[in-house]
């Protein structure tokens, strides 16, 4: 008798909770209308929320919305002061003095405070490559009082405000508490001090990290300009999420299921384009740089005259770079290898290959070099389509120079480590001559950043080997070239670069940004797309 | 010549199914096979400036991504295709009849050689194809083994069955008893009666291994991309899917008519064979 | 039959036991490297060496072999090398789809093949039953992402009725859900649908010709009748076995359409493995969806009990 009793209790609890639910879901609905929500589709998933343990995407977008910069880089790519109001650089360039601006404050409410900065900065340079460039020179780094820090250098390292300023390598100021934990170990907090704050009860790993609009931020007066100026907030909430298929997330943005997508697949940028109420934008200038690696260390290209045979065939690089985007507006040739659009760009050392492919020219090179006729091994992962139509490129451009190729595909793993094979492939049979690859164009264009520049003798530098004493001499010594002198520098080292040709530049190529037509406030960047100023009609 | 065409026409008359699917697999690959001369373009030839183009009189269906002419390529993608299919086919028929003799032959090894290859047989086909392909350099060999391997254990059960029937018939038996050696057994018995299921196996097999290949050069882990085989040309052409469908329906078409071809053809010869095996097991 | 049973079971062990070799050899001897992935474009070899030893992998091979077993007998399939997550959760994560997929093109392909099969048998001979059976030989041929795209082509992209691809995830609501899975299911199916409505007719017609259903006939039960509850519970053997055999052609076909129409299932979490060299996940998988099939087939051997009256163990 208790039982049915109990039971019909039971049911009746139950389905009173569920209507309960139900009324306050109705009534809580109205109010989630009327804010304005940014959905936001990402390369991946928010899988972990400390920017500093990971070179992730996924982690930087996270960290450019909670935590704010002491530096960040304006549309001509010079870093503009964001955290700080004031700094002064000694004479010598050995002591460096920063103030932090006025009403910084972390999202518990505490004020962002010069103690916080310097174990920040410490954390950063325990895993960031711009923070490790600089502390490599750093003799102390210390808080003056509560706003002030004070830097001092063991040699006069010049592009201090450039590391500070990296939108890739981003050094976040964070909590004193936050910033002393263990670099390898991720924070799964996060409290900063940016434009936005994080909902942490709203973080699903697997599936979206939400944002909502920081009212304590107080933005620069400056008008925003890339990473730099001031970050007005115009949205009340932010969710980033990822579908992992390129179809069905562009099929999402037309479909008005989210707002913004973040990199769209190049194939489907027609149907986006074409697509009504959809906007296809160029945030990013300066795109990629494709890259294409010879194995210095074996014949032929140990030979700098085989190297060159390669500029000539790839001539005004619109082959490779029609194969890897295919529209031409997404198309920029630039030889220059520090990039086109950016501070570095120049035309020191480059020869008239520019102009157009010379297979005559290049035949004679390879002559010259002692080409004797062996297999040239092209590794090539297909799943990566843009390296997979670098690949075939050169592969038809060395044939047509009366190259034997043997374009070797596999699958990406078995391509990442192939790569590290140095053996000659006409003995080693894992062995390899040449691999293409990409690298975002800031990054490449940072002379302290590139590791495919880097041409130390001991071989320790990137898969390819490339050993040439001059030109690592010049890449090391741009460390200390003050900002002045950078003109004059790179002048000299792209003229030798070209003749030791480390790796051959295959030109730019931009990444496009999707979104719906009614958002509006995208601001053009070198990194990744940020969310601040972004407005939603 | 005369006699010839009569005994087209009476096979036509007696098993439409075999004649079609036959004449329909002649000419699939007869093409394959002079595909290289007949292409009009160079299948592997780029043109990245020249992507995309529509079907016109010098592209026949029109350019892929790259701007190689897609007519050429599944042309030549036929000989891939009806390479693979022979080549698994006879090399899981081959294996499958070793095994499946030792397993029907040899005691001690029936359970365990079985064991094996049920958990072999449990593996998902085409998981199991990816992850040996997953292991080998990608090449049209090793595509043919790792499909081999896959397909060995039907064969392998098929044999095994035939020879544990045929053991226990009379004639069998009285050679066994009689003193006759194992291989003669096999050869005077065994094969001879396990020849007419295994062709048709084979012709199964080859339709599956050709479905395979294509599954898995679609999936990114089947032929070297830079073959032209069906299911690359496929793969290469499904990004685009929504602008240039055709890309990938055309090599599928092509690719289903042959299977299909290739399915007619061994349930023709099934329905002429059986009654034979039958009378044999009888 | 208790005997029966446990030996059917005991029979599973080998079978599983002879999976994790072949899928534990696999997964080690590729010429692939997860470590040089996992560190990204630009790490150096001190750095890949110290990370391979921290994940265990340069012991011996049946070393790491029996430790594999002993954790994976416990249920851990070890974390992903790429994600850091547990196997087992991200298999569990990207299961609704696959399994969602899975039953529909089931369900869908048993409602379809059998009445058809059943069909072409009692009009055995007629234009009706050579067309169901050319129209199982075509299903059969067809490649299910060439019919996945054929019918992505003909409903998605000229009449626009359908998604053409994606999923739009769970939290869409079923509407949403179906929508997106029916083109995905209609392309798996065929080929099940080819070979159950051809088994299905196979079966019906040797127990038409039996002789109690001769009697029944005699006795004057109505045909449709004599059809329906006789002969169709006899032939439901092969039916039944062919839908534990084609489940494994379900399977591959799950892994290749989950391709073509872009679903986040269990065989687009396979092929991104393979690709990355994600060893844990690759053998998670393939081991996971073998039990599947190991077990599947189990229950379909037991199952002949209760369908056919002549099976006494």
């Amino acid at each position: 008798m208790m039982r049915p009793s109990f039971l019909r209790r039971a049911l009746a609890a139950t389905a009173l909770a569920a209507i309960g639910i139900a009324a306050i879901g109705v009534a809580a609905m109205p109010a989630a209308q009327a804010q304005s929500v940014l959905k936001v589709l990402i390369d991946g998933n928010v899988t972990t929320v400390d920017p500093v343990v990971t070179t992730e995407s996924m982690a930087i977008q996270h960290g450019f919305m909670v935590y704010d910069q002491l530096f960040a880089l304006d549309a001509q790519s010079r870093p503009q002061p964001q955290m700080v109001a004031s700094y002064e650089r000694s004479a010598d360039g050995l002591k460096w003095r920063f103030v932090l601006r006025d009403g910084l404050k972390f999202h518990d409410g505490s004020p962002v405070e010069a103690k916080d900065v310097v174990p920040s900065l410490r954390r950063g340079a325990a895993r960031k490559a711009s923070g490790a460039a600089l502390f490599r020179h750093v003799e102390a780094v210390e808080a003056i009082d509560a706003r002030s820090f004070e830097l001092r250098l063991s040699r006069p390292f010049g592009p201090v405000l450039e590391m500070m300023a990296d939108p890739l390598n981003a050094l976040f100021v964070m909590r004193a508490a936050d910033a002393s934990t263990d670099p390898a170990r991720p924070l799964t907090t996060s409290i900063g001090s940016g434009p936005f704050r994080f909902v942490q009860e709203g973080w699903k790993p697997g599936d979206r990290a939400v944002y909502v609009k920081n009212p304590d931020y107080v933005p620069r007066a400056e008008p925003p300009s890339a990473m730099a100026g001031g970050k007005v907030v115009k949205v009340d909430r932010v969710e980033f999420s990822h579908i992992p298929d390129a179809t069905t997330s562009a099929q999402a943005l037309m479909s008005g299921e989210v707002d913004v997508l973040v990199f769209p697949q190049l194939a489907l940028m027609q149907v986006l384009e074409r697509a009504p109420g959809v906007e296809v934008q160029m945030l990013n200038p300066i795109g990629e740089q494709g890259i294409l690696r010879v194995n210095h260390l074996v014949p032929p290209f140990n030979n700098p005259k085989a190297r060159q045979a390669l500029l000539y065939l790839l001539g005004n690089q619109t082959d490779h770079l029609a194969a890897i985007v295919r529209l031409p507006k997404l198309q920029k040739p630039c030889w220059a290898v520090f990039g086109c659009g950016t501070p570095l760009e120049n035309t020191a050392g480059i020869g008239d290959w520019a102009k157009g492919t010379d297979v005559e020219k290049a035949k004679a090179l390879l002559r010259e070099a002692g080409y004797d006729g062996r297999p040239i091994v092209i590794i090539d992962p297909p799943s990566n389509d843009r390296i997979h139509a670098m690949s075939l490129v050169t592969a038809q451009k060395l044939r047509q120079a009366g190259v034997t190729v043997d374009v070797q595909a596999m699958d990406i793993g078995a391509w990442a480590s192939r790569r590290n094979e140095r053996g000659d492939p006409k003995t080693t049979p894992n062995g390899w001559h040449i691999f293409h690859t990409h690298g975002k164009m800031i990054s490449q264009g940072d002379p302290l950043a590139n590791s495919a520049a880097v041409a130390t003798c001991d071989g320790k530098n990137w898969v390819g080997w490339p050993c040439d004493e001059d030109l690592q001499k010049q890449l090391e010594a741009y460390a200390f070239v003050a900002p002045e002198g950078r003109a004059a520098w790179v002048q000299s080292y792209q003229a030798r670069f070209f003749q030791a040709l480390p790796y051959v530049p295959v030109g730019q190529f931009l990444l496009p940004t999707a979104s719906r037509a009614v958002v509006s406030g995208l601001l053009p960047v070198q990194g990744y797309p940020v969310m601040w100023n972004v407005q939603k009609r | 010549m005369v006699e010839w065409l009569a005994a087209l026409r009476r096979l036509a008359r007696e098993s439409p199914t075999l004649a079609v699917g036959g004449g329909t697999l002649l000419l699939i690959a007869a093409l394959g096979l002079v595909a290289p001369w007949i292409a009009p373009h160079d299948p592997l030839a780029i043109a990245p400036t020249n992507s995309l183009e529509p079907a016109s009189a010098t592209h026949l269906l029109g350019t892929d991504q790259l701007g190689r002419d897609l007519f050429s390529r599944i042309l030549v993608g036929t000989r891939i295709s009806i390479l693979v299919g022979a080549a698994v086919a006879a090399l899981a028929t081959i294996g499958g009849l070793a095994i499946g003799l030792l397993a029907g032959f040899v005691r001690v090894l029936d359970g365990p050689l079985m064991r094996v290859m049920d958990g072999v047989m449990s593996i998902p086909g085409v998981l199991f194809a990816i992850a040996l392909m997953a292991v080998f350099r990608a090449s049209v060999e090793t595509v043919v083994i790792a499909l081999a391997i896959v397909e060995i254990p039907r064969v392998v059960r098929l044999v095994r069955s035939v020879v544990l029937t045929l053991r226990e018939l009379p004639f069998v038996e009285g050679a066994i008893v009689s003193g006759a050696t194992t291989f003669g057994i096999v050869r005077r018995h065994i094969l001879p009666n396990t020849l007419a299921p295994l062709i048709v196996q084979a012709t199964y097999i080859a339709a599956s291994a050709i479905i395979i290949e294509a599954a898995l050069s679609f999936l990114g882990a089947g032929t070297p991309p830079e073959v032209p085989s069906w299911g690359n040309i496929m793969a290469s052409g499904r990004a685009f899917f929504l602008i240039a469908p055709m890309l990938v329906l055309m090599p599928g078409v092509v690719l289903t008519l042959t299977v299909l071809a290739i399915n007619l053809v061994g349930d023709g010869l099934r329905d002429r064979l059986d009654p034979k095996l039958r009378a044999a097991l009888k | 039959m208790l005997r029966y049973i446990l030996k059917r079971l005991l029979m599973v062990v080998p079978v599983m036991g002879v999976v994790t070799v072949v899928v534990f050899v696999l997964s080690r001897v590729g010429p692939g490297d997860p470590v040089t992935i996992m560190l990204g474009e630009f790490a150096t070899a001190e750095q890949i060496a110290r990370t391979r030893t921290a994940l265990g992998l340069d012991l011996p091979l049946p070393a790491q072999y029996f430790a594999w077993l002993a954790q994976t007998l416990q249920g851990n399939l070890g974390l992903s090398l790429f994600t850091r997550k547990p196997v087992l959760e991200l298999i569990a994560q990207s299961a609704a789809p696959t399994v969602l997929l899975t039953l529909c093109a089931m369900v869908y392909a048993v409602l379809v093949a059998v009445p058809l099969g059943v069909l072409a048998a009692a009009r055995a001979g007629s234009l009706v039953d050579r067309a169901v059976m050319a129209g199982a030989v075509l299903g059969f041929s067809t490649p299910v992402f060439v019919l996945g795209y054929i019918l992505a082509y003909v409903f998605g992209l000229r009449l626009g009725l359908l998604p053409v691809q994606g999923f739009p995830g769970l939290e869409a609501g079923p509407v949403a859900v179906l929508r997106a899975l029916t083109l995905p299911a209609l392309a798996i199916g065929a080929t099940f649908v080819a070979l159950i409505a051809r088994v299905t007719r196979a079966s019906m017609l040797e127990v038409l010709n039996e002789d109690y259903i001769r009697t029944a006939r005699a006795k004057g039960l109505r045909r449709p009748v004599v059809l329906l509850v006789h002969a169709l519970k006899n032939a439901a053997v092969p039916v039944v076995t062919m839908i534990g055999i084609g489940f494994g052609i379900l399977l591959s076909g799950v892994v290749v359409t989950e391709s073509v129409f872009a679903i986040p299932g269990i065989g687009r979490l396979t092929v991104d493995a393979i690709f990355r060299r994600d060893f844990p996940v690759i053998q998670g998988v393939v081991l996971v969806m073998s039990a599947v099939y190991v077990l599947l087939n189990l229950l379909v051997d037991l199952s002949y009990m209760l369908f056919d009256p002549r099976i006494r163990y």
